[in-house]
């Protein structure tokens, strides 16, 4: 039995030893889970070129592979913070007069106080962001090489692939672009260089810009034609959307202005088929996807699908809190985080701004009263009194009768008066009443020749100004009340007049511009589109009028009950004016498909900015056309019931506050401030802008943020930006 | 290694087969006590110079085959002293050994054994007698202040685990936790999913034995994983003798919370609202009108029952152990519950004459768990004392809910505590066992060599799952399908080969032990998870796996029985790694003196022994992420997806690899000196250190652009520990049937990193660490360069005249006219500067009395309760719902939460008393023959803590406090009973 046992054993052993042998070999292991394959595998899948180029686009949107969180792309900050959109969110808008957070997260005011560093988390977040996401970019390019795909055996994907090169080459401009715009001097690596340990040169701005320039150049025939493209992809308009962003701002960048190229882009993308979307609004519902005419490069979320913590969750989130109702927007709950500034909202006009005010103090005439059945019989009244502008017994007046009515004229007692007897048109001392069906009436008399005369009327308006322009009139109603006749309706900027009984007989314009009519008088002066209240006042002795413009800039969406507009404490989510803009319903008002993550897209494009950077650029000296220009803004206007603008007001200062009037929470803000010189060290004061209360200037190093610290702790040859150290 | 491999096993076939060939003399005799003459029963019995030996059978008596050359015999006992008789003519010795200090004990070293005295390493055995006692899950737990240079941190759940440190953290993003080796078997560090504690597979009722080595030429042995210190865990065995012995021990606790954070109760939060906001205010009409104290209602006396069975004995020369365990815990946590059932079975037989000796182990638990949330914890402090814990109006459950108007729940408020407790269903069922083979052959033919071969299979599957009705307010889903179910499994194994040789010879005084072996072993990991939301069902599941294979050797020279030199290497080489750096050589040497060895009673001086260490020891774990190293791609879930056009694509990521990870390495300088005084009534060691580690595995920022993720692990940065140790043993008192025994250990460690990045940028601050509660993303703490690990990193905070703190005023200590963040300084860290941990164990006949403590000095905490909660502005959210707030807030009179203020940042140091605990033995109750005993006793688990720490517990690992799980003060009573 023993001997066997060992026999046994030593079998065991024996059998053992080849186990180990082979043990060596078992060092060279390779991932069990399907999920994960090793490089020179996963691209044998002819599907896996466009599964990795949609990972280069969901970089701009989503946290990580499992969404809304886990597996997350980049470390070292809350995967919730870590997505491109939510950090180039914060670092374009918090920093800048128009949003600000409450929230406590680690340094997030630095943004607002502009007193930042190179230990700041969300910048190190923001720069970490754009370097993953033109490594995953290199890599692509690295992979999707024709000789790789011949290698491959996959030779007939090359066209196809083309294409979808030249779109990450794209997608590394962009972000190189915002490189370029937010740190300047930065570490340069493409797809030449490899994954692993070496230092990548710091380029300097002008190679860096000259180097997205010829990447735009080069890839702009290689990418699809405009509108072409799958949605959420970039086509041939959203690099030249990128290229009129770059030209725009090179000085900025390279010291050397390059606005004709900008505008010669900015032309290409306005001539390219695109739209403006009819309602502002619905540029940023949660259905924007849907039938989107004006969005040239969207960054891309659902419900669903795309889940996220940061991009536009974050956006419309935040932005939701106080007494807002989280379901009109589309949310199970507000963040209550982010608003605005006072200074934002003081780039809208005032609701229901006075264009032509009424003059109500017009002179004393002699008078005729009008005494009736309407009035009570009072012969002293002056309601409805006839006046004689020429105190010559010559008597004109309106006088509206509510019910059908007898009147005599009387002039302060019943001691003088006239009436018609026998209704033959001639007036006696003391005669028989007189009767009005009901209506407005212009009343005439001459006591000269005892003759009167009843003329019914009714008003409108009419000219360029209007819907109909000068061919036919907008009936004005009359308020009985007020004593006016009244009328609402959108006007563009133009001219009008009032006419009676849709006719030229009876009319008045304004000649003086002084607010009193005269028959046919001069135009009066429409002054911008937009919503108008007009009003005639004509039951006094001077006949007056008012304008006043209803402007309600519908781009203006603030929520203000329950906010104050001065901020004391960024803490309170109460004070500053909250956001509406960003909403996850759709534009019938229904919720998007998940009420936590968002349907709506982010604009990360659209043609509203093309317009603006046209105009600009041709403002700076540009080449292009300046009526062309001005058209394109008042398009915007137009649409927003801002009331056009002339040529004359379209100035660079003006351009500044229409975008942001225009394009407010869409990232656009710290590149145009700092363009316009107005961000650190500009003029231009908002409040909690330099740590204070009321605004502070700081130092204009700040116009561009800090190389990160952990990146010149990794890279040596790295040099901080100017006054950092 | 294959050639060697082969050669071996051809040894094995050649010697194993003919051993039954040689032919000895015999030597036979009897061993007694004595004092009493009664014989004693597995007495060991060895050859001189050889590990050739045998053991006393029932009638106390042994045969032994002298092999030739045979000089002495050495005759052991447990509690005796030893004795050496040289072999004359006489083929029968008998003899009478006297009982004693037991200090010949035997020190498990990896691969191998050694006595005490013969020890050149940093090693320190923990037996049975000196474990710490209560209601202790974890076997963790026992260990607790026994080790000088060990610290343990248990979390207070039940049956949870502990964080162990020996001599501070070596790594910083790589492990820091002391590799187990379990009879033999190394086992993983990580922990399977459902699992509270990595030991959760041991009942600390079986452990006989914890062995802590410390320095690297002790742990060297161990190579890659040895960096943090090696605790070898044997179990106990059956001994040899006809008897069956039972035992059987149980005992019921009683636990409750030490402590509660000091809130505003009901009506005080009414004035307090009612002062602060004025009329017309929301926050005033939001309050309820219930006196609700949170803390009392989420918390419980958690009882616990343990009982464990043993039955043990041999039958012929078979010993067998069989054990049987079972323990049910109730958290003082409501809803937290533990309850496992454990097995043992160990059987220990020897053949041919002791030659081969064979080990066969099984260990295995069912362990079934309850989770609590312990978000309930902080969540009991915040919630508004004035609201109910019930609304029989409320859909949620009958929980009162903060509402929106539309009457769905408030997203940012808390959540109902006691809602969190009922209705979220956290179970899981682990399942474990280990079993271990070993078999250790010494050659006929030479029997200065032996064999041993030992094999294990370690598997643990963890399945559970989490449950959340859809009406219960924090998984509302406003579409109807909100709610939580989601289940999980994952099974972890680990398969174990080792082979060594041993060749053992002495001459004379000179002696010479070498040893060489190779090792393979594999570590496998398969994760299923499912989750049921509003997304509809989601499956993942994966699976990963890695290979650590080695080579080892050592070499024990011993000179004139007074100089003792080891040498020890180990080659690893581990599948995390590239073919080019994943080989890592792990040398060590040691040199001891026995500079004074003197035995004779009544000498003052009896031992002193000096002993210097050097060695070079690794690390490679770096977590979940087996394959760092490879360029891989990893798709997406379906919630990741991206749109093109009307179709939506999982995409693909490309992953960050880092070809060029190694290992991580660790040289360590050992000073020690072991002391014996008095006649043995005073012993223990003195040791100084230091330990540097180099090419830290550490999770830091890539150069931008160069890798695909921003932050990757790579070898960069280097760190220092330095420490001093003391540990006294001394027996104060002894009388006829009485002894005082005290122990005492002291600890001091200084932690430094000393680089951090691959580039010495003087401006670069530290990595960001120490994630706190409020706000997202954080941190109090940063590792930099010239300053301890985790060092917490603050603003310093400006008081006024009555030392109340100035809101947001901050001394600007860098001058230049603003506080920014480039005021922030470093102050203290969360690892103690000192720790004691001390003993007392007194008989009197058969009454025993025992306490045993700890002390930490110049350990640093984040108050992040207090940081979080002591502030005006927690008290109404603009959304509408209301919280509580520390009673304390007046100290701290803060409008809005500074959670970078230094006044945060407490002294934690403490003295605690783990436990009181007092027995009495009713000897031989049942029999009249010896070796039967009954013992009750009763412990009083954590009396008092003290402390000037305002927080609820200064014992907080890692020095943040927010909903740290409250240690409980626990009533036992067990008996232990012996047939």
């Amino acid at each position: 039995m023993a001997f066997s046992s060992i026999k046994k054993l030593s079998l065991i052993i024996l059998g053992l030893s080849f186990v180990a042998t082979s043990c060596f070999k078992d060092l060279d292991t390779t991932p069990l889970d399907e999920d994960i394959q090793t490089a020179d595998v996963v691209y044998n899948s002819p599907g896996a070129y466009r599964q990795v180029l949609a990972k280069l686009y969901a970089g701009l949107a989503v946290s990580g592979q499992e969404g809304p969180a886990g597996l997350p792309d980049i470390s070292g900050i809350d995967e919730g913070f870590s997505t491109y959109l939510r950090q180039y969110w914060k670092a374009q808008e918090l920093t800048t007069d128009e949003a600000v957070i409450a929230w406590n997260d680690g340094n997030i005011h630095d943004f607002e106080d502009q007193d930042w560093n190179a230990q700041n988390e969300f910048i190190t977040a923001m720069y970490n962001r754009i370097y993953y996401q033109i490594a995953l970019c290199n890599e692509f390019l690295r992979e999707a090489t024709d000789a790789k795909l011949d290698d491959r055996g996959q030779g007939n994907l090359k066209a196809e692939v083309a294409t979808y090169r030249a779109e990450a080459r794209f997608l590394r401009a962009l972000s190189y672009w915002h490189a370029l715009d937010m740190f300047r001097n930065v570490p340069f690596v493409t797809e030449a260089d490899g994954v692993g340990a070496f230092f990548p040169e710091q380029i300097s701005a002008a190679n860096l810009f000259n180097f997205i320039e010829a990447e735009i150049k080069e890839i702009e025939p290689q990418l699809v034609a405009p509108r072409q493209n799958s949605y959420a992809r970039a086509d041939q308009a959203a690099v030249w959307m990128l290229a009129a962003k770059l030209y725009l701002n090179a000085e900025v960048y390279t010291g050397q202005g390059k606005y004709t190229e900008c505008a010669t882009y900015a032309k290409k993308v306005i001539d390219a088929g695109y739209s403006l979307e009819p309602t502002y609004q619905h540029l940023f519902l949660a259905d924007n996807n849907i039938d989107n005419s004006e969005v040239i490069f969207p960054v891309a979320f659902d419900g669903t699908r795309t889940q996220t913590w940061g991009g536009m969750t974050f956006i419309t989130h935040a932005a939701v809190g106080g007494s807002m109702s989280p379901a009109a927007f589309g949310l199970d709950g507000g963040w209550g985080g982010t608003r605005t500034t006072s200074a934002f909202v003081g780039k809208f006009p005032e609701v229901g701004g006075t264009v032509v005010a009424p003059d109500f103090n017009s002179g004393s005439y002699p008078l005729l009263n009008v005494p009736g059945a309407y009035q009570g019989w009072d012969p002293a009244s002056n309601a409805g009194a006839l006046a004689s502008k020429g105190s010559n017994e010559v008597y004109e007046g309106f006088t509206y009768f509510a019910e059908a009515s007898q009147f005599k004229f009387a002039k302060g007692s019943w001691d003088t008066n006239w009436g018609d007897t026998g209704a033959d048109g001639t007036l006696e001392p003391g005669g028989e009443n007189l009767n009005a069906a009901p209506g407005f009436y212009r009343l005439n008399v001459d006591l000269n020749t005892l003759t009167y005369s009843l003329t019914p009327i009714s008003w409108g308006l009419i000219g360029s100004a209007t819907a109909g322009g000068w061919d036919s009139d907008q009936n004005m109603t009359y308020d009985a009340t007020e004593g006016a006749w009244t009328i609402t309706a959108d006007l563009v900027a133009g001219e009008a007049k009032f006419r009676a009984n849709d006719g030229w007989d009876i009319n008045f314009g304004d000649t003086g511009k002084d607010a009193l009519l005269e028959y046919g008088g001069d135009n009066i002066v429409i002054p911008g589109a937009g919503n108008y209240t007009i009003k005639l006042y004509l039951n006094r002795q001077d006949y007056t009028y008012s304008v006043v413009s209803n402007v309600n800039d519908n781009r203006k969406m603030f929520h203000t009950d329950g906010q104050t507009l001065e901020i004391t404490d960024v803490s309170q989510f109460t004070q500053g004016y909250a956001i509406t803009k960003f909403k996850n319903v759709d534009r019938n008002g229904n919720a998007g498909s998940n009420l936590t993550f968002p349907d709506t897209d982010f604009p990360m494009f659209r043609l509203a900015d093309a317009y603006l950077m046209y105009a600009e650029a041709i403002l700076r000296g540009g080449t292009g056309s300046a009526s062309e220009a001005l058209g394109s803004v008042n398009q915007l206007r137009a649409r927003a019931g801002a009331g056009t603008i002339s040529s004359g007001d379209l100035t660079l200062n003006f351009i500044l506050d229409e975008r942001a009037r225009e394009l407010y929470w869409e990232c656009h803000r710290r590149t145009d401030l700092v363009r316009f010189g107005q961000f650190s060290n500009g003029t231009y004061l908002w409040p909690l802008k330099g740590g204070s209360l009321t605004g502070a200037q700081v130092p204009a190093f700040f116009n561009v943020f800090p190389i990160p610290a952990s990146d010149l702790g990794a890279n040596p040859k790295l040099v901080q930006n100017p006054g950092y150290n | 290694m294959r050639q060697f491999i082969n050669l071996t096993v051809l040894i094995l076939a050649v010697v194993l087969g003919p051993s039954q060939l040689f032919g000895q003399r015999t030597i036979a005799g009897v061993v007694t006590d004595a004092v009493s003459g009664e014989t004693l029963i597995g007495a060991n019995i060895l050859v001189k110079g050889t590990s050739e030996g045998t053991i006393t059978d029932i009638d106390g008596s042994y045969s032994l085959k002298l092999p030739t050359g045979a000089t002495a015999l050495i005759f052991s006992y447990t509690g005796y002293n030893s004795q050496e008789i040289a072999v004359g003519s006489s083929d029968k010795i008998d003899i009478r050994l006297v009982a004693g200090q037991v200090l010949d004990e035997i020190v498990v070293i990896g691969y191998g054994t050694v006595k005490r005295e013969d020890a050149t390493g940093s090693v320190q055995t923990v037996g049975t007698s000196s474990f710490n006692k209560g209601a202790l899950t974890s076997p963790q737990e026992l260990l607790a202040g026994k080790v000088a240079g060990v610290s343990v941190t248990t979390d207070g759940t039940p049956g949870g685990g502990a964080a162990i440190r020996i001599r501070g953290g070596s790594s910083l993003s790589a492990s820091n936790d002391p590799l187990f080796v379990i009879d033999g078997v190394p086992v993983s560090n990580d922990n399977t999913s459902g699992q509270r504690n990595i030991l959760s597979l041991i009942n600390p009722n079986d452990i006989e034995t914890f062995t802590v080595l410390k320095d690297a030429s002790a742990t060297a042995i161990y190579g890659s994983r040895a960096s943090n210190g090696v605790i070898i865990i044997t179990t106990k065995k059956g001994k040899l003798g006809k008897k069956i012995r039972l035992g059987y021990s149980g005992s019921v606790a009683f636990s409750n919370p030490a402590n509660q954070v000091d809130v505003f109760s009901a009506d005080e939060y009414r004035t307090l609202i009612n002062t602060r906001f004025p009329d017309g205010h929301p926050a005033p009409s939001l309050m309820g009108s219930a006196n609700t104290d949170w803390q009392s209602e989420i918390y419980q006396t958690g009882i616990m029952q343990d009982h464990n069975l043993n039955i043990s004995g041999g039958i012929g020369s078979f010993p067998y152990r069989v054990s049987l365990g079972f323990t049910d815990q109730d958290g003082i946590l409501k809803t937290d519950e533990f309850n496992r059932l454990t097995y043992g079975i160990n059987l220990t037989p020897s053949f041919f004459d002791n030659r081969l000796q064979i080990n066969v182990g099984l260990k295995g638990m069912r362990n079934d768990n309850h989770f609590a949330d312990r978000g309930a914890i902080g969540g009991a402090v915040h919630f508004d004392p004035t609201q109910p814990v019930r609304d029989p109006e409320s859909p949620y459950g009958g929980f009162y809910t903060w509402t929106q108007p539309n009457g769905n729940p408030n997203t940012l408020s808390p959540a109902n505590p006691v809602a969190l407790l009922e209705m979220r269903d956290d179970e899981s069922t682990v399942n474990r066992y280990l079993v271990n083979f070993s078999a250790d052959y010494r050659f006929a033919f030479l029997p200065e060599l032996r064999a041993n071969l030992n094999l294990a299979y370690d598997q643990a599957k963890g399945e559970g799952t989490i449950v959340v009705p859809d009406n219960a307010a924090f998984a509302f889903n406003e579409n109807g399908n909100g709610g939580v179910n989601n289940s999980y499994n994952q099974t972890d194994r680990n398969e174990l080969l080792e082979f060594y040789l041993n060749y053992s010879k002495t001459l004379g005084r000179t002696a010479l032990d070498l040893m060489g072996g190779y090792s393979w072993q594999h570590f496998y990991r398969e994760n299923f998870d499912r989750r049921d939301d509003e997304n509809g069902i989601r499956e993942n599941s994966n699976a990963s796996e890695f290979y650590l294979v080695s080579l080892f050797g050592r070499l024990n020279y011993t000179l004139y029985d007074r100089f003792l030199i080891t040498l020890t290497l180990r080659q690893d080489g581990s599948s995390r790694f590239s073919k080019d750096n994943r080989n890592g050589l792990f040398p060590a040497a040691a040199f001891a003196w026995k500079i004074y060895d003197n035995r004779a009673e009544g000498s003052t001086l009896n031992n002193l022994k000096l002993r210097l260490g050097y060695g070079v020891t690794g690390q490679q774990a770096i977590g979940n992420n087996y394959y760092p190293s490879q360029a891989l791609y990893l798709g997406s879930l379906t919630t990741a997806q991206y749109q093109f056009g009307n179709e939506f694509l999982e995409t693909l990521r490309p992953e960050g690899y880092n070809s060029n990870l190694k290992w991580e390495e660790t040289t360590t300088y050992n000073i020690g000196i072991d002391y014996t005084l008095f006649n043995s009534r005073l012993y223990g060691s003195v040791e100084v250190y230091q330990r540097e580690t180099n090419d830290l595995i550490n999770f830091i920022p890539v150069p931008a652009g160069t890798n695909l993720t921003n932050f990757i692990t790579a070898n960069v940065g280097d760190l220092e520990n330095r420490g001093f140790e003391i540990s006294v043993n001394a027996i104060p008192y002894k009388g006829a049937n009485s002894e005082w025994s005290v122990g005492v250990n002291y600890t001091q460690n200084v932690n430094e990193i000393t680089r951090l990045t691959a580039t010495d940028d003087p401006n670069y601050q530290g990595v960001a660490t120490g994630g706190i509660s409020g706000g997202v993303g954080n941190n109090i703490q940063i590792h930099s360069v010239g300053f301890p690990a985790s060092s917490f990193f603050v603003f310093e905070q400006v008081y006024d005249a009555n030392g109340i703190p100035v809101e947001n005023l901050y001394v600007d200590r860098n001058g230049d006219g603003q506080i920014s963040t480039a005021d922030l300084y470093r102050l203290e860290n969360p690892a103690p500067d000192a720790f004691i941990g001390f003993t007392s164990n007194f008989n009197y006949g058969n009454f025993d009395f025992s306490f045993a403590g700890r002390a930490n000095m110049g350990n640093y905490i984040y108050n992040n309760n207090q940081s979080n909660l002591s502030n005006y502005s927690g008290l109404y959210a603009s959304t509408n719902y209301l919280q509580n707030v520390q009673a304390n807030i007046a100290s701290v009179d803060f409008t809005t939460p500074r959670y970078f203020s230094d006044h945060f940042i407490q002294n934690g140091s403490f003295l605690r008393l783990d436990h009181v605990t007092v027995g009495y033995n009713f000897a031989n109750v049942f029999s009249k023959e010896g070796g039967s005993n009954l013992r009750v006793y009763a412990t009083m688990q954590n009396p008092f803590v003290i402390t000037n720490y305002e927080g609820l517990d200064p014992e907080v690992f890692g020095g943040i406090d927010n909903n740290l799980y409250p240690r409980s003060r626990t009533f036992l009573f067990g008996l232990n009973l012996n047939l």
